[in-house]
């Protein structure tokens, strides 16, 4: 019985780390329309914050706080030099994201090397769920990334910064005629999803391998959940939980390159049968 | 011969090129020549990511997968087997499997309505897959150690590099034949203008198909030559980096011209052994940098500053008048499309609620109505751009509610869009050559310099003077003149019912009375049924034969013109009421 709470659980958090990689995503390209394919960089450099920060000494959970706030600062910074050019050009936001993820993990790797990077987790304790001892960390992952879920959920429906936005992506001429700053919220939304990358990118480093190129495998998964979830945060949820829950399952059965394997088939056969008659 | 290399840029730099890569072995040495040597075979993997990307607009970003899968299996097949039979094998099947994968993956991303950006990602990461996969499936291919032992080339040193240059020359070739022919103008306009090409005939998925085939096919080709070269097949050649790094040639050179992709691929491949042992991540930084600064500056690539007027050599092309046997359709008026209930929604929006219409052959038949009504959602549904949500559509009594535009075409019922949708890149005469083409895939290697059209089409393009703008670039024409030679095209597909979206729109009077003129020829004389949207009730009047109102999804009126415009619900309806 606890090898299935223990798998369930494993799903579970897999899903929830899917799910936070891919919300900034959601954010910035199922909203906006932005492409970034840097962001799996974004995730790293929070990662690699976490990192600096436990070498030198701070608690871990500040990381948390501060991954977030320094990459907010980059995004800003980013979206100034780069992104602002590339609003509306597919092509061209694809490849020169692509180009600064790849001088990004380079310059990273000048600084750190291309090894792996050791970091503690801000608790280590495991906690007795229906017989099973399961790590309270991932725990607490599957709870925040639920937390979060219901936040933007809320924001995006009841609040007036949702409309806004919602009122941006469908009509930006519009919406600017009627007094919203329209590159202001591109703005401030690019902002948004780079701090949520690098909150994930802190919140995951405990679990999983942090080195310079470890960005592209979460912006691809991140990427296809947000293709197959289609327009909305539900969708999103339904997307995660598929793609998250089939890795990490088949990941158990076989080995992690099948799970790797399954989450693109997953997705390309369920976009064709869904997409057949277009 | 000299004269027309002269004249051609494209030509005239690559045999620049290949003349320079001649005189290395004599200048260098055997180090040099051969670094030299490898970095031609990965020209010509370049050359088949131009080909997929630059020209087909498929932005193949794991394109490496190619590449790496024709070097291992080569490389698997000739370490067993060390005949000359395996050898044989070894490239056959080291550019069949390629090819192959390229068939599967072009199964699911062409297939449906999908952005460059789906196929970037699912690109992307069968890079990353098939990368996992060589390091996990050691037994197959060595694991991280890579596969030592490939049978090398019989010859090495000078001998080898020629061979190699000659392997170039030929993928040059036959690439620039292929670029030229009507097939590569297909491909361009299939990437600059898919929906509209569908609605030509055209099936655009297949077209992309073979594309990625081809191309992949090529890349494998690539992977053949390189792992004897190295005689070692290692993940370094079946690698995200290796994916991204051919992008990156391809783009800093430039895109969609051979020449860029050479020029990308050559530079570098030569530089990057030099600078990788001195400074490699500053290299790499420095690459990537230029790399960003190119796509956001400079789209087109540096060739495109080295060359700024191209000059082609390309002969005129003329139009051909078709033999006509009699009117497409029998004499007399008879149903031939059907519409019933038609109902169709967006979501809760619903645009039509319930229409019943039913086209005739010799028969004009107007469509009027206040904007909003429906009138362009009308002909989408009909033509498949848009889904039906209840109803049927039956044209010779066969349902075509789910029907692709593209067999809706080669049925014989084609449509003109409101706004100009004809191909820029284009001239005016490739434009009505495509539309000529009825679907059918051209020669992949030929440049057929005449155009068949049928005599009403010639009329047509005389009568509207593109007759003296045939190598004019569509693009460059006026948004009247591109306006007819959207008539134009539509009429050189010969179909049997047009359904004309404004037509007239934006024409001087003058202009709008010769097509008025050429649409009752068309109708009356030749039998084709037509459907036609517009605004200007003058129009109308001369030549509807029947007129409809359509009205918030609805007909309102249906009858003759008389009939219509005297009826106080249609004077009621312009006016504003209900």
């Amino acid at each position: 019985m606890d090898l299935y709470i223990t798998i369930g659980l494993n799903m579970l958090s897999s899903i929830s780390i899917l799910f936070l990689l891919a919300i900034g995503l959601f954010i910035i390209f199922g909203l906006m329309g932005i492409v970034n394919l840097a962001h799996g960089e974004f995730v790293m450099l929070g990662a690699f914050t976490a990192v600096v920060a436990g070498k030198a000494g701070l608690n871990p959970w500040l990381s948390l706080i501060l991954a977030p706030i320094v990459l907010g600062i980059f995004s800003m910074i980013v979206e100034k030099f780069l992104i602002r050019h590339l609003y509306g050009k597919i092509m061209e936001s694809i490849l020169a994201t692509v180009g600064f993820s790849i001088i990004l993990i380079k310059v990273t790797e000048w600084l750190f090397g291309k090894g792996y990077q050791p970091i503690n987790a801000p608790v280590n304790s495991t906690i007795s769920l229906m017989g099973a001892d399961y790590p309270l960390y991932r725990i607490l992952i599957i709870l925040i990334s639920i937390l979060i879920g219901v936040l933007i959920l809320i924001i995006e429906r009841k609040t007036n910064i949702g409309f806004t936005i919602r009122a941006v992506i469908e009509n930006p001429s519009l919406a600017s005629t009627l007094g919203v700053n329209v590159n202001k919220v591109y703005q401030l939304t690019f902002i948004f999803g780079g701090a949520m990358a690098g909150f994930a990118g802190a919140l995951i480093a405990p679990l999983v391998s942090v080195y310079p190129a470890m960005g592209f495998n979460y912006v691809i998964d991140g990427f296809l959940a947000v293709l197959l979830g289609g327009a909305g945060i539900v969708g999103l949820v339904g997307s995660t939980a598929l793609l998250g829950g089939s890795n990490s399952f088949i990941s158990y059965l076989l080995d992690p390159i099948w799970g790797s394997i399954a989450v693109v088939v997953i997705t390309i056969i369920t976009m064709r049968l869904r997409h057949a008659n277009e | 011969m000299l004269e027309s290399i002269k004249k051609n840029t494209t030509v005239k730099d690559l045999t620049i090129i290949v003349s320079l890569l001649l005189l290395v072995p004599l200048f260098t040495s055997t180090y040099y020549t051969l670094l030299i040597g490898s970095a031609i075979i990965f020209v010509i993997f370049a050359i088949s990511l131009d080909l997929a990307w630059g020209y087909a607009g498929i932005l193949s970003l794991g394109h490496s997968v190619f590449f790496g899968l024709g070097a291992y299996v080569y490389s698997i097949i000739a370490i067993n087997s060390e005949s000359t039979f395996g050898i044989l094998l070894g490239v056959l099947l080291g550019v069949l499997l390629p090819a192959i994968l390229a068939l599967a993956i072009s199964w699911f991303i062409f297939y449906i309505k999908s952005s460059p950006f789906y196929i970037g990602v699912v690109t992307l990461s069968l890079a990353l897959i098939f990368e996992q996969l060589a390091l996990t499936l050691s037994d197959f291919t060595g694991g991280q150690n890579g596969l030592t032992g490939v049978p090398g080339y019989p010859f090495s040193g000078s001998t080898l590099y020629y061979f190699l240059l000659g392997m170039l020359v030929l993928i040059l070739f036959l690439t620039y034949k292929f670029t030229t022919s009507d097939m590569g103008k297909l491909i361009i306009a299939v990437r600059d203008n898919e929906e509209r090409l569908q609605f030509m005939g055209f099936n655009t998925p297949f077209i992309r198909t073979i594309m990625l085939v081809f191309s992949a096919s090529i890349a494998g080709f690539a992977g053949v030559l390189y792992a004897p070269f190295d005689e070692f097949a290692s993940t370094s050649l079946i690698s995200f980096v290796l994916a991204t790094n051919v992008v990156i040639w391809v783009a800093i050179g430039g895109r969609g011209k051979i020449v860029g992709a050479v020029i990308g691929a050559l530079t570098i491949n030569i530089l990057s052994p030099i600078f990788n042992s001195i400074f490699p991540e500053l290299w790499q930084i420095l690459l990537g940098l230029i790399f960003v600064i190119v796509v956001v500056f400079i789209p087109n690539g540096l060739y495109s500053l080295i060359r700024k007027n191209q000059k082609s050599s390309e002969k005129e092309q003329q139009l051909i008048t078709k033999v006509q046997k009699g009117p497409l359709v029998d004499e007399g008026k008879r149903d031939i499309l059907r519409i019933e209930d038609l109902q169709m929604s967006f979501g809760a929006l619903n645009i039509l609620k319930g229409i019943n219409l039913t086209l005739r052959t010799s028969e004009i038949q107007c469509v009027i109505g206040p904007n909003g009504a429906g009138k362009s959602t009308l002909i989408n549904s009909i033509t498949g751009r848009n889904r039906i949500t209840a109803g049927e559509v039956l044209l010779h009594n066969k349902s075509i509610n789910k029907w692709r535009p593209q067999k809706i075409v080669l049925y014989k019922l084609a449509r003109t869009f409101q706004s100009t949708n004809v191909i820029k890149q284009l001239t005016v005469a490739e434009n009505l050559k495509l539309a000529a083409g009825k679907g059918k895939l051209p020669s992949f290697f030929f440049k057929v310099d005449k155009v068949y059209l049928s005599p009403i089409t010639i009329d047509l393009i005389k009568q509207t003077g593109l007759q003296q703008k045939l190598s004019e670039k569509a693009g460059n024409l006026s948004h009247g003149e591109q306006q007819l030679l959207e008539l134009c095209m539509v009429l050189a597909l010969e179909p049997e019912i047009m359904l004309l979206d404004e037509p007239t729109a934006g024409l001087p009077a003058v202009e709008r009375k010769k097509i008025g003129e050429l649409f009752r020829r068309l109708s009356h004389e030749r039998g084709l049924s037509l459907l036609i949207i517009e605004h200007d009730i003058e129009f109308v009047k001369e030549i509807a034969d029947r007129v409809t109102v359509l009205h918030d999804g609805k007909i309102a009126s249906d009858g003759t013109v008389e009939e219509v415009t005297n009826s106080t619900l249609v004077k009621e309806i312009y006016l504003g009421g209900h």
